[in-house]
């Protein structure tokens, strides 16, 4: 009797939901968020490869930047599906580029302007010395709103770690 | 004339027109002008572009310096790389792609001269030869790192030149900015000034334009007012032509029918002349209707002629004898000495003047009733030696019932010599004679004043101009053709006894009024003269004691009628009592 109920109790612990891990890359790391986050797959902080980037939502569209002066089509994920991913609920994004170059950049302008972490350029993957491998992005050209130094300077390149904060606000 | 009006006014509204539209191409011009200027400065503060040059420029400085301690730093205990190399070798590649695209490398391009942009292909160039070793590095190579290190080291001067050269270009396109902007700064401070001042001519045009349109709207009222008194004073002008005719027309006809009618002579003889009585009456209403026209025209003209003034007063007074004696009224006239006998003036206006004043006296004064009229030189008479122009004074006094208010209120309210006096119907209150009467001594710029009251009677004061004639002289003294000296004067009324006692002084007969307080004794007088039909029983006796004596008597008779039938001379001292007559009388009895 007592082995039964043992049996059940492990049947249903089994079935009981648990924390999901986030999975580990296979890949290079091209991207590693740290600071408030619940999925990790790493030493407190969670690491992407360019399979897992790409398994996110993707969107797209089309826009100029000054520093290209035409028109390209920058494909990538959002930050909210980003965050979703480790199951945070920080609401800044500090970003820090290859060249240690770093931004602050609210999480509330991905959902609000449509800016997207860019993974790909007209189709393509962005090399370091196109500005990639991920750059930020914001639709300028349908936003003309957006043209100003405030979003160019958050437009950043070659982005390679993201520590997650909140306002103080929040 | 309005036509000629219009001639006048329209240059001055071309020139308004054209300072209007010169006014709307300036302000067009001058705001076109401010967003140009405006627009050019927006251009010249875009500071991303130069900052995000140096930015990029020290950044790729920066990264170079990163790239060759990454080089160095290098042990083969890192192998295999797997890309490491190659991810830092296009971080500095990207710096350097940064500075060759976009608008920072258009700038570059602009701003900078030959020097840089021979600076980046060099570099560039030395950048790709060093990316051949690199390959040999990332597969475990280290033998190339060396070379590379150095090559990098050589480079290291270019990098620098490049990175001093940008940021001087750029700041001093950066200074030719600031300085255009400033330009274009004190263009706009010029055309908002050449703007406001515009404009403040348009508000000037544009209340000028309101003063011009308010004016030429109060003047349209003012026409369409006009036109309806106009409209109103030609209906009271038709109304009172039909008014003042109807009585003569009614009095010819009726006087026609009793002419066929009757069988009398003397009947006849009275009423023929009753008849020609109407006839001249119609005929002076006629043509003051004509004159009135003409001098709301301003087409009445003077005719001035030379006559003997006194002489011409008595005929016209005597015209009216008839009418004078029928109402039983005494009319007295005196022409002061001081007036030359003989003198220039338009006599047939003057006849107006009197006519309408002696008519107005005859209606208000009632059956015995006095008129005086006596001419004198004015107060406001200013002798001019060199026109010879002179004023006179007319006073016609009656003592009747006085003028009705109504007729007073309109002579002293509506003054006819106002501009206004066309736009109210002036003659339709005061009556023809009187309308006619101030419009004529108006339009011979002489003056009219008047005093009236209930049972007391009406004055009328005229001052007419008038001209002194070659021939005219200071009046001489008259003859004394009578040995008298002395009058005794029975006489009630006072206005009569007043001329009376002027035509006895200018016949040097010194007058005394009767006082039966102090009773004259005979030789204080040489003759009685009693003027007058009120006279009390007291005096009638005196005046017959003093006759039976041998005194000489002139006394009055009612109406020249009465005289004629009592004197076949036609002479006695009868209404109109003119100077003339009393010293025809003076001397027949002295």
């Amino acid at each position: 009797m007592r082995f039964l109920l043992f049996l059940v109790c492990l049947t249903a612990t089994c079935y009981l939901p648990t924390a999901e891990a986030l999975e580990s890359p296979k890949g290079p790391v091209v991207l590693s968020l740290s600071g408030i986050l619940e999925k990790t797959n790493g030493d407190q902080q969670a690491n992407f490869d360019m399979a897992m980037l790409e398994k996110l939502p993707q969107k797209s569209f089309t826009t100029s930047a000054p520093w290209t002066n035409k028109k390209d089509t920058y494909t990538g994920f959002s930050a909210t599906d980003l965050l979703k991913q480790v199951d945070s609920k920080g609401t800044l994004l500090r970003i820090t580029a290859l060249n240690q170059y770093i931004i602050d950049i609210p999480v509330s302008d991905f959902a609000k302007h449509g800016a997207i972490f860019a993974i790909e350029k007209n189709g393509h993957p962005i090399s370091i010395r196109d500005l990639g491998p991920i750059l930020v992005i914001y639709p300028f050209d349908d936003h003309p709103n957006l043209q100003n130094e405030v979003y160019y300077w958050r437009s950043i390149w070659q982005a390679r770690y993201i520590e997650i904060l909140s306002t103080p606000q929040d | 004339m309005l036509r000629q009006f219009n001639r006048e006014k329209l240059p001055f509204k071309k020139w308004c027109l054209l300072s209007f539209i010169s006014l709307l191409f300036s302000i067009v011009f001058f705001a076109g002008g401010i967003f140009f200027y405006a627009s050019e400065g927006t251009k010249a503060t875009q500071q991303r572009i130069y900052e995000s040059s140096l930015w990029n420029a020290l950044q790729f400085q920066l990264q170079s310096y990163r790239f060759v301690n990454y080089l160095i730093q290098i042990k083969p205990s890192d192998l295999p790389l797997k890309g490491q190399a190659y991810n830092q070798y296009e971080l500095l590649m990207s710096r350097l792609d940064l500075l060759r695209n976009g608008d920072v490398g258009y700038l570059i391009r602009g701003i900078t001269g030959g020097r840089t942009l021979r600076l980046l292909n060099i570099i560039t160039g030395e950048l790709e030869l060093i990316s051949l070793n690199l390959t040999k590095v990332e597969s475990g190579d280290l033998s190339y790192l060396d070379g590379m290190v150095n090559r990098m080291h050589h480079l290291d001067k270019q990098v620098n030149e490049l990175t001093v050269l940008v940021s001087r270009d750029t700041n001093k396109y950066i200074a030719t900015q600031r300085r255009h902007l400033g330009d274009n700064l004190q263009h706009i401070q010029w055309m908002i000034g050449g703007f406001l001042l515009s404009l403040s001519l348009l508000l000037i045009c544009l209340i000028k334009s309101y003063q011009q349109y308010k004016k030429a709207f109060k003047e349209n009222q003012q026409l369409t007012q006009r036109g309806l008194y106009m409209k109103e004073e030609q209906a009271q002008k038709l109304a009172m032509i039909e008014q003042e005719m109807r009585p003569s027309i009614q009095a010819l006809s009726t006087l026609s029918e009793n002419f066929i009618k009757t069988d009398h002579q003397a009947s006849k003889v009275q009423m023929s002349n009753h008849i020609k009585e109407s006839s001249q009456q119609l005929m002076t209403t006629l043509n003051m209707f004509t004159d009135i026209a003409l001098l709301e025209a301003n087409k009445l003209d003077f005719k001035y002629t030379t006559d003997n003034l006194e002489q011409f007063i008595e005929s016209r007074v005597l015209s009216m004898a008839a009418q004078i004696d029928r109402k039983g009224l005494r009319l007295a006239t005196y022409v002061d000495p001081f007036i030359q006998s003989t003198i220039s003036l338009d006599f047939k206006r003057f006849n107006d003047i009197l006519s309408a004043l002696l008519q107005n006296a005859i209606t208000y004064t009632p059956q015995g009733g006095s008129i005086s009229v006596q001419i004198r030189p004015s107060d406001h008479e200013t002798p001019s030696s060199q026109t010879g122009q002179r004023m006179m004074r007319m006073v016609v006094q009656d003592n009747g019932i006085g003028m009705p208010n109504s007729i007073q209120t309109a002579l002293r309210s509506k003054n006819p010599f106002s501009p206004s006096k066309e736009e109210s119907p002036f003659h339709g209150e005061v009556g023809l004679g009187l309308a006619f009467c101030y419009k004529l001594v108006e339009h011979m710029q002489g003056d009219i004043q008047f005093t009236s009251e209930a049972n007391h009677g009406s004055e009328f004061w005229i001052d007419i101009p008038y001209h002194l004639t070659s021939d005219s002289q200071p009046l001489p003294m008259p003859p004394q053709s009578h040995s008298i000296k002395r009058a005794l004067l029975f006489e009630t009324d006072p206005i009569l006894t007043n001329t009376l006692v002027l035509q006895l002084s200018k016949m040097n007969i010194e007058a005394m009024l009767y006082d039966p307080q102090h009773y004259p004794s005979e030789e204080n007088f040489d003759v009685i003269i009693a003027h007058g039909d009120t006279l009390s029983q007291e005096m009638e006796n005196d005046i017959q004691q003093w006759g039976d004596s041998g005194k000489p008597v002139l006394c009055d008779t009612l109406t020249s009628a009465e005289e004629e039938q009592i004197d076949g001379n036609g002479e006695a001292l009868s209404s109109p009592l003119t100077q003339s007559k009393l010293e025809r009388l003076i001397v027949r009895y002295s």
